[in-house]
């Protein structure tokens, strides 16, 4: 019998029933009293200057109750560099830039006034391309980025559009690739990619007379978006309250303030009347956010045994008009480029560079997907090169308890070797070949990804957990559900903690005054950070309830014991069990704590003791993170070789989980995690023509529909490298879940066409020749 | 968000073709709406004046005999007719054209009439009707015309249908009790996909049961508007269908039919490239399919 009683077995998610019926309130399902409708008017250029605004007409128009231009709200954001206005001021930088607002009655009324508003903007070359941007004669997004205030841990460069430049340095890379047997090198290029999350940016928001601004909006991290606020409009942090309704989704993409400026800008001069300003979809495409593209040149050197020596990477990543978190994305990439393989010589410079393009930012897994799938073809490629197996060649290498890792620390709870075996194992790898014909003439291939990655550390959360007097409990929290599945998670923990039913336990809605502090919904951290807050929370409130008890038994608190399970007992001098006791999944019936004094446990979590920055030029450090993460996928694809259409058959998916808390939840991540990483691999991008975005809609954009879904997927959840300083040893799935999706599918078409995959999304037409090819070689055999 | 416009909903199709005459320009005929809500949708001011036809009487339903073969109302919805024993059984390559139409609730919206008076190149309807030498009647103030659907279109996105007319049904011959038919649609997704390809092929054979005697090839996004494969087609009257290599030599002739662009959807180079492969494995699929008594 498993030593837990409710960690470990499959939940359903609480807010299941809600979303199911269509019973949730989502923000835009909100009307408040008074309620005034703001819509944007918006760069139809990429690139531009703005020469004159005028809003004399829209002012006049009916309904209307103010309007916006950028000059009346030159305040700044950016989390890493802040070089955003709230509206387009004197420049443009991409298709889709707020220049001006309006507020009116309606929202025909709202949309009729923008039309009104007459823009006239002189054109500029649009830096369209990361690699032109970094060329000295290219035109410049930002004219001096150094001079907008930033984080020190980057370094943006005047005069360039360069927002920064990360490196990282491990051992004599020059030196291993002079010794090296074997020496791949290749280019690979990801597209950029949209969220497109169900539900688009929108806020509401409201300043009372006091100057109290109150945000109504889909945030994934609350606290992250006041912070930004706080420190745009200089308004202490008590000043401004968000609110976050169920979420549709974010994936990252909720992660930038994005509707909130423009809605709290209009509210500022609406009196008091809350303002609502939703996005539509094709807003949502130009203005939102986007998983930047990007540019790998990667070099590999390889001793003839297979033991990887060496390996070195430049990387441009196109992150937009604006910098938003899109240094961290290229920062948390490039530290795991070399894949999670023993390498001793890592040399990387990565740079985050400005086009005049949609904002890049985070999108779940900050780089490592991308990333992985560079890595994992260069191993497909050494293996290639060397006649090697790819599995066995990633089993030489792979990451081991106490290795070095590539920021110099020593690793430890590292289950990549696990994960690898059991997703081969699962697709039966050993002796099946890579590459096949079927019988009806379809191409079949094979193909393994890896990865590994961090959470971002330092880092900090709290919970509260309030009993009530029957039994029941409420645990608050600001950590967002945005579908990974926090708000079941959880409330397992305290179920598990106190002995009360799971039924009984409710979740709150996060809000910056009443629900703790928190740092941000990313990077796969809630179990891990919360789950250990609630634990401590859990902890006092057993404390408290210990001591209510003694003092109605009247008993030396000190022999109460709080039982797992959740029973309270009475013990005598000799320590035994005097035979009293209480069960807390029955005090709505005994009646312990009724009335008593009031039962709040609190717990935080924080990560800064753990955490020694690196160095700033070789990222070299004792220890970067609170966790690593690692999994593998095994994929099997089947291609058309009439239209190049590839299907991907079979995906096993096996994570390092650490402890499954909830294996319900984990498959639920899995499932969705594999679809989205294949729809990445096949089928979305943006397609720009000269800056200007051409499918920026839901029949151009193609994210997998049902029809397109139809993959066996096979989980596997690998338990045998606990992280010691985890809730029961968990890590985390929500990004994992696609980290090595993408490169398992690619490495899959590689192998069964014979040829590198250097561009993802794969289309017909980058492999159609190919599959042709192999055909053709397959009928001379 | 959609701008305002006034609705209007005819009763007869004389009041329908005197409202169309009468808002000219300001004015657009709706049926189930999902291509022209789906453009008014984006903000701009389109039109002041909606014309509703699908509830008119003669728009409606589907009618079969075997004698007078098949007459679909044009107001009738691509899931009406994908769901139709009729012509699920006689006119399978109809199905399996509209069931790749978008969704099941686009399926549910959009009519075989819109679908035609859109004019797309890529309309998934068009191509099996093509082959299936349907005909529109139409009617217009002055009276009713019929026009055979291969000379509807006119340019692209374009009709024959005047300032007055409208689109009432669509009929269809009864096909050959033995006839082979398919429809390929290639695109990147497998549903809400506007066809980068689609391909049609109507075929008969001699009594041999191999030697081809009639041959219509319909190919959407490959030409500005909906186009029959002539010369394709005539390439393969006589041949013997069941001789592969003889089937894909097809490869050579298409593009004198076909002349695909190049856009940002797709390579014009790769279209090429899969005309000449997909045509001649369309014709292999419907021979295949063929019925034999
Ligand atoms: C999400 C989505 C996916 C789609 N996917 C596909 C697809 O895969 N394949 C495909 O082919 N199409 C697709 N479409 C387009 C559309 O659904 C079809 O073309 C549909 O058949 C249009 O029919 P409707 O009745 O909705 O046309 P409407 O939008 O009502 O009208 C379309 C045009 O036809 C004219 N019209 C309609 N009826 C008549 C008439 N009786 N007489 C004269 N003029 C008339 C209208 O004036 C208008 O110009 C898609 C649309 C959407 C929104």
């Amino acid at each position: 019998m498993s030593e837990y009683t409710v960690i470990g077995k499959p939940a359903l998610r609480k807010d299941s029933h809600d979303k199911v019926t269509g019973s949730a309130q989502f923000c835009a399902d909100i009307t408040l009293t008074g309620m005034l409708h703001g819509a944007v008017l918006r760069s139809k250029v990429p690139h531009g200057i703005i020469k004159s605004i005028d809003v004399s007409a829209a002012k006049e128009a009916e309904g209307v109750r103010a309007v916006v231009t950028g000059e009346e709200v030159p305040y700044r954001l950016g989390r890493s560099i802040m070089d955003q206005t709230f509206l387009a001021i004197d420049k443009v930088r991409h298709e889709g830039e707020p220049i001006a607002l309006v507020a009116a009655d309606t929202l025909e009324q709202a949309y009729a006034a923008v039309r009104m508003i007459k823009v006239d903007i002189e054109p500029l070359p649009a830096v369209n391309d990361v690699l032109e941007a970094m060329k000295p004669e290219s035109a410049l997004v930002h004219d001096r980025l150094e001079d907008y205030w930033h984080v020190d841990t980057i370094r943006p460069v005047n005069g360039t559009n360069i927002y920064d430049h990360f490196t990282l340095r491990k051992g004599d890379v020059d030196k291993a690739f002079a010794e090296a047997d074997v020496i791949v090198e290749n280019e690979y290029d990801c597209a950029i990619l949209h969220h497109a999350a169900i539900e688009n940016h929108l806020a509401i928001a409201k300043v009372d007379g006091s100057g109290k601004i109150t945000v109504w909006s889909p945030a994934q991290s609350p606290y992250y978006i006041r912070g930004e606020l706080s420190r745009a409009l200089k308004v202490p942090e008590n000043k401004i309250r968000v609110i976050v309704p169920p979420i549709g989704g974010g994936f990252g993409g909720k992660l930038e303030a994005r509707a909130e400026q423009l809605a709290i800008a209009l509210a500022m001069k609406t009196h008091g009347r809350p303002v609502k300003v939703a996005f539509s979809r094709e807003e949502d495409f130009l203005a939102g956010t986007v998983r930047a593209g990007v540019h790998f040149k990667m070099r590999t050197a390889a001793r003839k045994d297979g033991k990887i020596l060496a390996v070195e990477s430049t990387n441009w990543w196109d992150s937009g008009a604006y910098s938003t978190i899109s240094p961290t994305v290229t920062l948390k990439a490039n530290v795991i480029l070399a894949g999670p393989y023993e390498v001793d010589n890592v040399k990387m410079d990565g740079y985050c560079v400005a086009t005049n393009k949609q904002l890049g930012t985070a999108q779940r897994g900050f780089g490592v997907a991308e990333a992985s799938y560079a890595h994992e073809q260069q191993m497909d490629a050494v293996a290639k090169a060397l006649g090697m197996d790819p599995y066995e060649l990633r089993m030489k290498n792979v990451m081991v308890d106490g290795c070095k890792g590539h920021t110099g620390e020593k690793m430890f709870a590292v289950g990549i070797k696990e994960c690898l075996k059991e997703a081969a194992e699962g697709l039966g790898w050993e002796g099946h070949p890579t590459s096949w014909i079927t019988e009806d003439g379809k191409i079949r291939g094979r193909g393994l990804g890896t990865f590994m990655k961090f959470t971002g550390t330092p880092s900090y959360t709290s919970a509260t957990i309030k009993l009530n007097f029957d039994g029941s409990a409420v645990v608050s929290y600001s950590t967002t559900e945005l579908g990974q599945g926090v708000g079941i998670v959880i409330p397992q923990i305290v179920a598990e903690e106190l002995g009360i039913p799971l039924e009984l336990i409710s979740t709150v809605q996060v809000d910056t005054d009443h629900t703790p502090l928190d740092k941000t919904t990313t990077s796969s951290r809630a179990t891990y950070h919360l789950g250990n807050a609630t634990i401590k929370a859990a902890e006092d409130a057993r404390r408290q309830i210990c001591q209510w008890v003694a003092f109605k038994w009247k008993t030396p608190v000190e022999r109460i014991e709080f039982k797992k399970g959740g029973i309270i007992v009475q013990l005598d001098e000799q320590g035994k069990p005097t035979g009293k006791q209480a069960r807390m999944d029955e005090l709505a019936k005994n009646g312990l704590i009724k009335n008593g004094e009031p039962i709040l446990g609190y717990g935080s979590y924080e990560t800064t003791n753990i955490w020694h920055k690196p160095d700033p030029e070789t990222y070299q450090t004792e220890r970067l993170t609170a966790m690593w993460f690692f999994g593998a996928n095994a994929a099997e694809v089947e291609i058309d070789p009439d239209t190049a259409k590839i299907r991907v058959v079979k995906v096993v998916a096996a994570h390092d989980i650490g402890k499954t808390l909830n294996p319900l939840g984990c498959l639920q991540q899995v499932e969705g995690g594999v679809i989205m990483g294949i729809g990445n691999t096949l089928l979305e991008e943006f397609i720009h023509r000269d800056g200007y975005l051409m499918n920026g809609n839901m029949v151009d954009f193609k994210i997998p529909t049902s029809m397109d879904s139809d993959v066996e997927i096979e989980m596997r959840l690998i338990e045998s490298s606990p992280h010691p300083e985890g809730p029961y040893g968990a890590k985390g799935i929500g990004e994992p879940a696609m980290c090595a999706t993408q490169s398992a599918v690619a490495s899959a078409v590689a192998h069964a066409l014979g040829v590198p995959v250097v561009h993802v999304p794969i289309k017909g037409e980058h492999i159609l020749a190919a599959c042709r090819k192999r055909l053709e070689e397959a009928n001379d055999r | 968000m959609i701008a305002r416009f006034d609705y209007h909903v005819p009763a007869s199709l004389d009041e329908a073709c005197a409202l169309k005459k009468e808002y000219g320009n300001t004015g657009i005929v709706v049926a189930g709406g999902s291509d022209v809500y789906a453009k008014m949708h984006l903000g701009d001011h389109l039109y002041d004046h909606v014309i509703d036809i699908k509830k008119i009487e003669d728009m409606q339903g589907i009618r079969w005999s075997e004698t007078e073969g098949l007459s679909l109302g044009a107001a009738v919805t691509h899931h009406e007719i994908e769901r139709h024993p009729v012509i699920k059984e006689r006119y399978d390559v109809l199905v399996q054209g509209v069931r790749t139409i978008g969704s099941l609730q686009v399926r549910n919206r959009g009519t075989i009439g819109g679908n035609i008076c859109t004019a797309a190149p890529s309309a998934d309807g068009i191509g099996p009707l093509l082959v299936l030498d349907a005909s529109c009647v139409i009617h217009g103030l002055g009276g009713e015309r019929t026009v055979p659907l291969k000379d509807f279109f006119t340019g692209p996105k374009q009709t024959v249908l005047a300032d007055d007319e409208v689109l009432v049904r669509v009929t269809v011959p009864t096909p050959a009790p033995s006839y082979g038919g398919a429809y390929f649609k290639y695109g990147r997704r497998n549903a809400m996909e506007i066809a980068l390809l689609g391909i049609s092929v109507y075929l008969e054979v001699a009594d041999d049961g191999k030697t081809c005697s009639a041959m219509r090839i319909a190919l959407g996004t490959s030409a500005p508007i909906p186009i029959r494969a002539q010369k394709t087609e005539a390439y393969y009257i006589g041949k013997d269908l069941s001789d592969r290599q003889v089937v894909e030599a097809a490869s050579s002739i298409i593009l004198e039919d076909a002349s695909p662009r190049n856009s940002w959807r797709a390579d014009g180079e790769f279209r090429r490239s899969l005309l000449k492969l997909l045509v001649p494995r369309t014709v292999r699929t419907a021979y295949g399919a063929l019925t034999r008594e």
